[in-house]
């Protein structure tokens, strides 16, 4: 079985396996194989799909406690381990004789006993002498795994916020380094003319890389992630240090910086909020940005500001660090709002400040009503950068989609809005299975405790309706996820590295209840719990008064930069960690496909064919929602192309298949055709997340 | 002209010279007598080419260059013109000073008579301006913008398809459907009810406004804050009121407008008849250019119904000789809708010395038309600009306003920060009205203009000489 596995599977493949059977194993196996509604089991439920194979299903049923089972490699028959042809490649001899016996035999983890379907049939051509009788098509769909010369020594990478100008001499010094792996990708500019830094890279393969199905990893796209932009170099670093174990035939496009003016204002402490340069007028009074912050108190930072207030909606909550909402006989009450004066003079302050949109909550997905002043730009879609960013997805196969930003410290699932009504929840229901793999490999390699599935709004905390994450879902079908580098738990526990441990620390939280004022949010909790066990409090400006002129005084305070939203530069390290292994997982465990012939027969000129598609990988083929937007899609069809002078008398050229979760094997597509003698045909497998794999048959 | 003639018998792009009736001194007084102002001669006994509409329209505007701007709006996909006349009398002001009716035609399969009965309206309005006093003065106080078609590429489609085929036949419609594609309540996908239904194809597209149509349209309304009324055409059937997933009820969320709505609907079908459907009952408007209008920009939407639904193809699409009756009915709705705009008038100014160079002037605001200044849906989302008194040669030192429906004076804030030259005042429901003073500082003898202004009421000013 080893054998097969090291033939069959990559080395970071093999990790991204292990990970696998660990979480297998880990997970309930109904949240593996069922909706997470309790419908019936998502694989057998479907028409036309073969059962699960017995790797799978051993492995779920090994008890918790035990080695992760070995990767699950399908280990075909001899005459129908049609490994696809550019997998195999010049190792198909090799293959053939290692295959001779049956397969399920030769992993003593998967017993053939279980397999409930019965050994595929090949009676032609005669297993003696398979290769002369099935060859692999040339098919330039495919990548033959080549070889990678020796690379020159890559750099290691080292966390560090980074200004917009370091991020592009990086990716440049990387391009050069790695010239024949990675190239600059150009989809976007901003305002000013400089271009977006961005890096397309991948295996050498014969498919460009334009051609591949592509991961994604977006940083800082909600314009205030700079641990999000440094999470993707720490990601694209690795991946490019050792290209020998470059996922074969996917793309990888890096873009550490997804919203550079945002990050840029932020950086520099003029935007809080990830809003990016453009002008917009969010009061509507006709004027652009003409009440924007102050730096009230001359303290060098932009923090909150307090106003008192009757009709304010924010109390201060026992730990008066915090806010809550006003409940009744709360008082006092504030209006919350940046720092700064009324500059405008219109009683209201920093209502229309310099910029801006948030890139991140630029698009249309759940945006129902019209714009009302907020962050997310007058019209969906409004900024160039996010057209092109959605652009470059549409022209591209994205099947991972990865954005590295917030501070919840988990891995976020789309979702940002709860659905209305009785309306259909955003991810579908055959897809919460993929989500809770991809869940349980972050825990695997990042250490973390998320418990189980979490939508972006639970991981927000609000509402967050134009969220990319939710258009990438939903329009592109991509896997799509958010992963928050930095969070309130990030640090505790004190693993290694002299890290301070909340639990020990000397501080105590605030109660989780008070008779003076109401207990602070659970997570303004965590967050203080990690400030003063891990920092002594520092970080945090108290609330102090301020005048605001004619009279008026307000309160002025809040967290200072690199404490809350991104992590102290000393904690970015720690951040980071575990997710390259996450991404490197993940995008191994991507769908490869494989063509098993059952049957190729002939009987004078009536040839008979049978064939069915092997999911190698442990995701599946694409998403259900894909359907849900094309309803006319199929995720995987098996088409036959003819020879010349042939005529098909049963069974259809394009043989939809549905869709394939990982290891899967398909039900069987059929055919009779009136052929002349000594004709080759050719099956060509294509889903959403692969490449094409081709075969040649001459029944 | 005939129905498929070729280009050169485009009688309907023939310029003809100026008729008697056009230089007539005494046309506009007689309205009995005068003849129509008919400076080209068009055709309403067929359907338009694209290239005949594009020729039509340039003759217009090159007859009437003192109503008629012709502007390109943009293109289609296929690269077609999408042309917008911008029809006002310019010499009683800029266009975008007046409050505004958008016309637009063809924008699906559901309105492909849209362009003739725009084209229509646009021929009536600048070959009545003199001898119908109506026309005259919408023409004077308002602004139409008129883009015939909007969907030049599936017209075609359509119409190559029905004369080839004698039918719809085996079409059905490709690509992205315009009317999905439009910002406010846009799905991801169609609802598996829609995709069933007709032929009409449901693919709202990857993100909204990603047609080049959708998005010309959407620049062009968003850069015309003045357009107060969206109209665009259809069958005279209303839409099923089908709804799925998160599209909006339009009838709740448009709730707040349903007076006006309703007044303008009644004022219609006591007219004409029951063709003018208000955005309430024009079916779901997830995605829709209704929707965008109503919801976004704060205007009101409007469908006009012209001809019936074929039920052999599905379309709204009156026999050929009907077009001119039913071109002239929906250029009256136009027209009604025109006169409901809301308009601003300043009384005179009451004028007191307080002291030295301190002069209080008090006056009265009012909106004699049937809309308000602002519609709610635009008042509660901050779309279409507020109402705003400026004061010219002197400074505001204080000033107060007393709102419709109360007597007592409540203070403002004068906006302009230090020049404190203006207020912003509350919008004017329909026939609404409210007192304003202003305390100026200024020397005697000094002359104060006030100018009122509205984005979607237009402009009122008046002068003031402090002695």
């Amino acid at each position: 079985m080893s054998m097969l596995v090291s033939m069959r599977f990559p080395p970071e493949s093999r990790f991204a396996l292990r990970l696998l059977g660990s979480v297998i194993l880990a997970a309930p196996a109904a949240a593996d194989l069922r909706p997470a509604d309790g419908g019936s089991d998502v694989r057998s439920a479907r028409p036309g799909v073969a059962e699960t194979e017995p790797w799978e299903r051993s492995a779920l049923e090994a008890q918790d406690g035990q080695p992760a089972p070995t990767p699950p490699a399908p280990a075909p028959p001899p005459e129908s381990s049609s490994t696809p042809p550019v997998q195999s490649g010049g190792a198909a001899p090799a293959q053939a004789p290692a295959a001779n016996p049956p397969a399920p035999a030769a992993d003593p983890a998967a017993p053939a006993k279980q397999d409930p379907t019965p050994p595929p049939v090949d009676p032609v051509p005669p297993p003696a002498n398979p290769p002369a009788e099935i060859k692999p098509a040339p098919a330039p769909e495919a990548t033959p795994p080549v070889p990678a010369p020796a690379a020159p020594a890559f750099p290691a990478f080292e966390p560090k916020y980074r200004t917009l100008d370091s991020v592009q001499l990086l990716l440049a010094e990387w391009t050069k380094l790695r010239a024949d792996l990675a190239h600059p990708l150009a989809y976007g500019a901003l305002a000013d003319g400089r271009p977006l830094p961005a890096l397309e890279f991948g295996a050498p393969g014969a498919v460009a890389l334009d051609q591949r199905p592509t991961v994604l990893l977006l940083g800082g796209l909600d314009g205030r992630s700079l641990a999000g932009g440094e999470a993707v170099l720490a990601c694209a670093s690795e991946l490019l240090r050792e290209p020998e174990k470059l996922p074969p035939e996917i793309a990888f496009l890096a873009v550490p910086w997804a919203s550079p003016e945002a990050l840029e204002l932020y950086q520099s402490g003029r935007a809080i909020d990830g809003r990016n340069a453009r002008p917009q007028d969010e009061d509507r009074d006709g004027l652009l940005d003409e009440d924007g912050p102050d730096d009230l108190d001359g303290d060098g930072l932009l923090l909150q500001l307090l106003i008192e207030d009757p009709t304010g909606p924010w109390a201060r909550a026992a730990d008066p660090r915090f806010l809550v909402r006003a409940g009744p006989g709360d008082a006092p009450r504030y209006l919350l709002t940046m720092e700064g004066r009324d500059d405008d003079g219109d009683g209201r302050f920093n209502e229309d400040g310099p910029g801006g949109v948030v890139l991140d909550l630029n698009f249309p997905v759940g945006r129902r009503g019209p714009w009302t002043g907020e962050l997310n730009g007058a019209l969906p879609m409004s900024e160039p950068l996010t057209r092109s960013l959605a652009d470059l997805a549409l022209k591209r196969r994205v099947a991972l989609a990865l954005f590295f930003q917030g501070n919840h410290g988990e891995l976020a699932i789309p979702g940002g809005f709860a659905a209305q009504g009785a309306g259909p929840a955003l991810v579908e229901a055959a897809d919460r299975p993929v989500f809770e793999r991809a869940t349980a490999l972050f825990r695997q390699a990042t250490g973390r405790h998320q418990s189980g599935l979490l939508t972006l709004r639970g991981a927000r905390g609000s509402e967050r309706r134009g969220a990319a994450l939710d258009w990438f879902y939903a329009v592109t079908g991509a896997l799509s996820l958010e992963l928050a580098p930095w969070g309130p738990r990030i640090e505790m526990g004190g693993e290694g590295g002299g890290e301070v441990a909340a639990e020990n620390a000397r501080f105590p939280t605030e109660p989780a209840s008070s008779v003076l004022a109401p207990a602070a949010a659970e997570e303004d909790r965590a967050w203080a719990a990690w400030l003063d066990n891990t920092r002594g409090g520092l970080g945090f400006v108290d609330w102090h008064p301020v005048e605001l002129g004619g009279g008026a005084q307000g309160l002025v305070g809040g967290w200072e930069r690199n404490t809350r939203f991104d992590p102290p530069p000393e904690s970015l390290a720690r951040a980071l960690r575990g997710t390259p292994e996450f991404v490197k997982a993940l995008a191994s465990a991507l769908p490869r496909l494989e063509i098993r012939v059952q049957e190729a027969t002939r009987d004078g000129e009536i040839c008979h064919l049978r064939a069915r598609v092997r999911n190698l990988g442990a995701l599946p083929t694409g998403l259900a929602v894909s359907a849900r937007r094309n309803r006319a899609l199929t995720p995987l069809a098996l088409e036959l192309e003819l020879p010349a002078g042939s005529r098909l008398i049963a069974g259809q050229e394009r043989c939809a298949l549905g869709r394939l979760l990982g290891g899967e094997l398909s039900a069987d597509c059929e055919w009779i055709v009136l052929a002349p003698a000594g004709s080759a045909f050719t099956l060509r497998a294509r889903s959403e997340w692969t490449l094409p794999v081709a075969r040649e048959l001459r029944p | 002209v005939r129905r498929s003639g070729p280009v050169l018998a485009l009688a309907i792009a023939a310029l003809v010279p100026p008729s008697a009736a056009a230089q007539d001194p005494a046309a506009g007084s007689r309205r009995y007598t005068a003849a129509p102002d008919r400076r080209v001669e068009l055709d309403f006994q067929h359907y338009y080419t694209g290239r005949e509409l594009s020729l039509a329209l340039s003759a217009l505007a090159t007859a009437y260059p003192e109503f008629v701007r012709l502007e390109p709006l943009g293109k289609s996909r296929s690269g077609s013109d999408l042309l917008v006349a911008t029809v006002t009398d310019f010499k009683a002001g800029n266009a975008e000073d007046k409050p505004a009716l958008f016309l637009g035609g063809s924008l699906g399969a559901g309105d492909l008579q849209g362009a003739e009965m725009a084209l229509s309206t646009l021929c009536e309005l600048v070959q009545n301006h003199a001898r119908d006093e109506r026309v005259g003065e919408q023409l004077r106080a308002s602004t139409f913008y008129i883009a015939p078609c909007l969907n030049p590429d599936l017209r075609a489609q359509l119409f190559q398809s029905l004369e080839s085929s004698g039918g719809l036949g085996s079409w059905t419609a490709s690509g992205v459907d315009l009317e999905r594609n439009f910002p406010v309540a846009w799905e991801p996908w169609s609802s598996a009810e829609e995709a069933r239904s007709g032929r009409g194809s449901c693919d709202p597209g990857p993100y909204p406004l990603c047609e080049p149509e959708t998005r010309a349209i959407a620049d062009f309304l968003l850069k015309h804050p003045n357009i107060a009324i969206v109209q665009l055409y259809g069958a005279e059937e209303s839409a099923p009121a089908a709804s799925s997933g998160e599209a909006f009820d339009a009838g709740e969320v448009l709730a707040a407008d349903r007076a006006s709505y309703g007044a303008l609907c009644s004022n219609a079908k006591a007219a004409v008849g029951p063709v003018l459907h208000c955005i309430e009952g024009s079916g779901p408007l997830g995605g829709r250019l209704l929707g965008f209008a109503g919801w976004q920009l704060g205007a009101f939407g409007f469908t006009v119904g012209a001809g019936h639904v074929d039920p052999a193809t599905g379309l709204a699409l009156p026999p050929v000789n009907e077009l001119a009756q039913l071109g002239r009915r929906s250029c009256q709705v136009s027209l009604q809708l025109a006169q409901a705009l809301a308009h601003l008038a300043l009384g005179e100014p009451q004028l007191a010395r307080l002291k030295n160079d301190l002069w209080q002037v008090e006056l009265r605001v009012d909106n004699p038309g049937q809309l308000p200044t602002l519609s709610a849906q635009g008042e509660a989302h901050q779309a279409g600009g507020p109402l705003r008194l400026s004061v010219a040669g002197a400074k505001v030192s204080a000033a107060a306003l007393s709102p419709p429906g109360e007597d007592a004076f409540r203070t403002v804030i004068p906006a302009g920060g230090a020049a404190r030259d203006s207020l912003i005042l509350p919008q004017l429901a329909a026939g609404g009205s409210m007192r304003v003073r202003l305390v100026l500082q200024a020397s005697e003898g000094a002359s104060v203009k006030l100018e009122l202004t509205s984005p979607r009421a237009g402009r009122a000013s008046a002068t003031v000489a402090l002695h």
